[in-house]
Parts: structure tokens; sequence; C-alpha cells
């Protein structure tokens, strides 16, 4: 069991990064994303 | 869901983030997802379409360990839908990696392990996965010592400018995380000091590894240092000597001596260093410095018994695995370690019988996602 992926509902980690890429208000989404940048990863927007 | 952090039982965000650093496999998820992350970010091509395109690729990735294969699940496009670390010691593990790459829905997959890999283990992984359709497009070999890739498909090699972190510390990590940091380093070299003390470096070899390991495992800087030993090859002393670099260690004769010379009743000393890329293959720089040492004790009747080298998951011994083995003279330690290496020889063979086979795994992927393969 992936508990990343079960916390996120999806089945890979390409779907999660289209989440964190995309513009979701979602509490959690906006968190990971907020850890990826915290350590200089920066995913960008989709629309980029 | 709970917060991000309540889901990898922390409580806070400094808590998440020293378990991220230090690689707790609890954290492997997100640190999988950070590679997948990197390796999807600002790319020249979405798919890797081409030789160079895959050596762009892990050159974005953590080097695979001896026994941490990396593995990137691609869909029909040879697009990165998923990505792997993988234990090729741990069947549980290769199992929950196939379930996931299935689940994502890949079609192929590129495998890289390192050089000192067990071949059997790496080759019944790709038979095996090549037979449920999850077909390996390539298998690169990471040569540690060179930090170059080689492709087994085009015989092509690819040469790594700088080795790829998974996380640095996180610009956003206050000093309070630092400090525990500090003090956890600080504290587990305590802990090995105490430990290896008065063990012998005949009778106790696995011991004083293990010790080792303990106390330099997470270390993210380069550390340098010797065990001194007395006439009865009991230990008297773990002196850490240098920091250096994440790459690079400068072994100084003269300011080992000169603290080795102020031991009553030495006899010998076992020099070791900590690699912090996790992998234990010694460099040209440590054969070479291994060398210079061995000749500016040998004229003072001092022993040198071993080099050590320390990473995440193991203790490689220069003796064990006979690198530079004419500059080391205790002939005693030798034998002991020679005769554990037999040991492990013979228990590596009867675990090799230990290998699952293909309709075990496939029932077991079955039986975990209701998948028909």
């Amino acid at each position: 069991m992936n508990i990343l992926l079960e916390s996120f509902k999806v089945n890979s980690y390409r779907e999660l990064f289209e989440l964190v890429q995309s513009n979701s208000k979602d509490e959690e989404v906006i968190e990971l994303r907020q850890i990826l940048s915290d350590f200089d990863i920066e995913v960008g927007d989709s629309d980029e | 869901m709970n917060n991000i952090y309540e889901v990898f039982s922390c409580n806070t965000k400094e808590e998440l983030y020293d378990k991220m650093i230090l690689g707790v496999d609890e954290v492997n998820p997100l640190l999988e997802f950070f590679e997948y992350a990197k390796i999807s970010i600002k790319s020249k091509e979405t798919n890797i379409s081409s030789q160079q395109s895959l050596f762009e690729t892990v050159s974005k990735i953590t080097p695979p360990t001896k026994d941490g294969a990396r593995i990137i699940f691609v869909d029909t496009k040879n697009s990165p839908v998923h990505f792997s670390r993988m234990r090729l010691s741990q069947k549980k593990d290769i199992r929950r990696v196939l379930s996931e790459g299935l689940k994502a829905g890949a079609a192929n997959i590129f495998i890289a392990t390192h050089e000192n890999s067990n071949r059997l283990k790496v080759d019944n992984f790709i038979e095996f996965s090549n037979s449920i359709r999850l077909n390996v497009l390539d298998r690169l070999t990471y040569l540690s010592s060179d930090k170059e890739y080689y492709s087994h498909r085009s015989y092509d090699s690819c040469f790594l400018d700088e080795i790829p972190e998974i996380v640095k510390e996180s610009k956003d990590m206050d000093k309070t995380a630092c400090n525990q940091l500090d003090k956890f380093h600080e504290y587990a070299e305590f802990y090995a000091q105490q430990e290896v003390e008065g063990l012998n470096i005949v009778e106790d070899f696995k011991k004083i590894k293990e010790n080792l390991k303990l106390g330099y495992q997470f270390e993210q800087q380069e550390v340098f240092g010797y065990l001194s030993y007395n006439h009865d090859n009991n230990i008297m002393s773990l002196n850490p000597q240098f920091k250096g670099g994440i790459s690079s260690s400068v072994i100084d004769a003269r300011v080992i001596l000169r603290d080795l010379l102020q031991e009553k009743d030495m006899k010998g000393f076992i020099i070791f260093h900590n690699h912090p890329s996790g992998i234990t293959t010694p460099s040209r720089e440590d054969l070479q410095a291994t060398k210079t040492l061995y000749e500016s004790v040998k004229k003072l009747d001092i022993e040198l018994s071993d080099h050590f080298i320390i990473a995440k998951e193991e203790v490689l011994s220069f003796v064990k695995e006979g690198y530079t083995h004419n500059l080391f003279n205790n002939t005693e330690y030798i034998d002991k370690v020679c005769e554990i290496k037999e040991h492990a020889r013979t228990y590596d063979s009867l675990k090799n019988e230990d290998v699952d086979t293909e309709e075990s795994i496939v029932e077991t992927i079955q039986l975990n996602n209701g998948l028909e393969l």
C-alpha cells in the first residue's frame, strides 16, 4: 500500500503530479506543493 | 484525509522534513514522488524516446545503491507514469513495486541498478517483469567510481556532472530542526564511540561495523576517522578526524600520526570514512589515500589493518572485499575476516534457493489488487 497515493486517491505519481500542477484549492494539494517548493522543486502550472 | 504530516506519522512539518533528510523508510513514497517530480519538470521531451532522453532522465534521480534499484514506469508512448526505489533483497518490496506499476497503467519499464547489485536478483526481476508484459526497455548499470551509467541496450555511457541528492536541507527548515539534526549526528557519533571501545578487532568484526554504521550512516558530510587498538587487538578509541565535502575528504597523514602517536600501547589502527551518497564502492582517491597512509605509517612499525567505508545500508571493509589487500599486514585479522567472508558466501548460496517463483508473485499481486494478468 502506498499511503501517499491512497491519501490523494490517485493511482500513480503522474496523476499526483498533475494534481499538484493543477490550480486545485484543496488544502492537502497546496500543502504538498509547498513541501516540494521547500525542497526547491517548483512544479509550475499545467498551463505553463 | 489527515493533513500530510499526519499521513507520515509526524506532528509537525519539521518532523516530516527530518525524516525525509534522514531517508527514513516510512517517508519513501514522498521521496519517490520527489524523484518523479524531478524527472517530469522541465524535460525537453515528455517521452523517453531516445538513449539521450533516458540518460537525461536518470541524471536527475539519485543513483541506485547496491540493494536499491530505480524503476521508471512508462506508458505505451514511453512517458513516465510512476517511479519506484526498489530494494532487491526484499521480496515484499518487489511485489509492492510491481503492484504499483501495474496499477499506474504502466506498459514498459526502465531499470537502473548498481554495478555491485546481485545479478541473479536483477535478472530474475527483469525476466519476471517481461513475463507479465511489463517489458524492460533498457537496463542501466551505475558505475559509482566513474559516476557513469552504462546502457545494456545501446552500450552507450553517460557521465554525471554531479550526483543528484533526493532532498537537500529544506530552505524552510528552521534553526530548531537543524539543531535537532546536528544533535542527532553528535549523539550517533558519541554512541558509536562508547560502543566500540573495548571491542576486539579480530573477534568483533561485525559489531564494530554495526556501530560505525549507527554512528555515521546518516551523516550528510564526509567524515574521516580512525580506530586505534592495542597489542591485544582491543579498540582503544574511535577518533573522528576531518569533516569534508560530500564528494571528497582529505586524509592528512601528518594530523593522524600526530594524534595516533600520543596513544600509549597503540599497536595499530583501522581507518574509516562515510559516503553520504549511500554507495560504498571506494573511489580512486580512497584507494590512493589508503596507500599513501600505509607508506607513512609502515616506517614507524604501526599496523594498518583495514579501511571501512560507511553508507546508509552497509559498511564496506577493504580487507573483506579485497581492495589494496597487499597493504594490510595484520594476518590474524585478515584470516578472521576471510573466514567470515566464506561463511557469507555459503549463506548467500542458500538464500538464492529461496527466490520466489513467478507464479507466487503473480498470485500475490492478483490477491492484492484483484488484477487479472
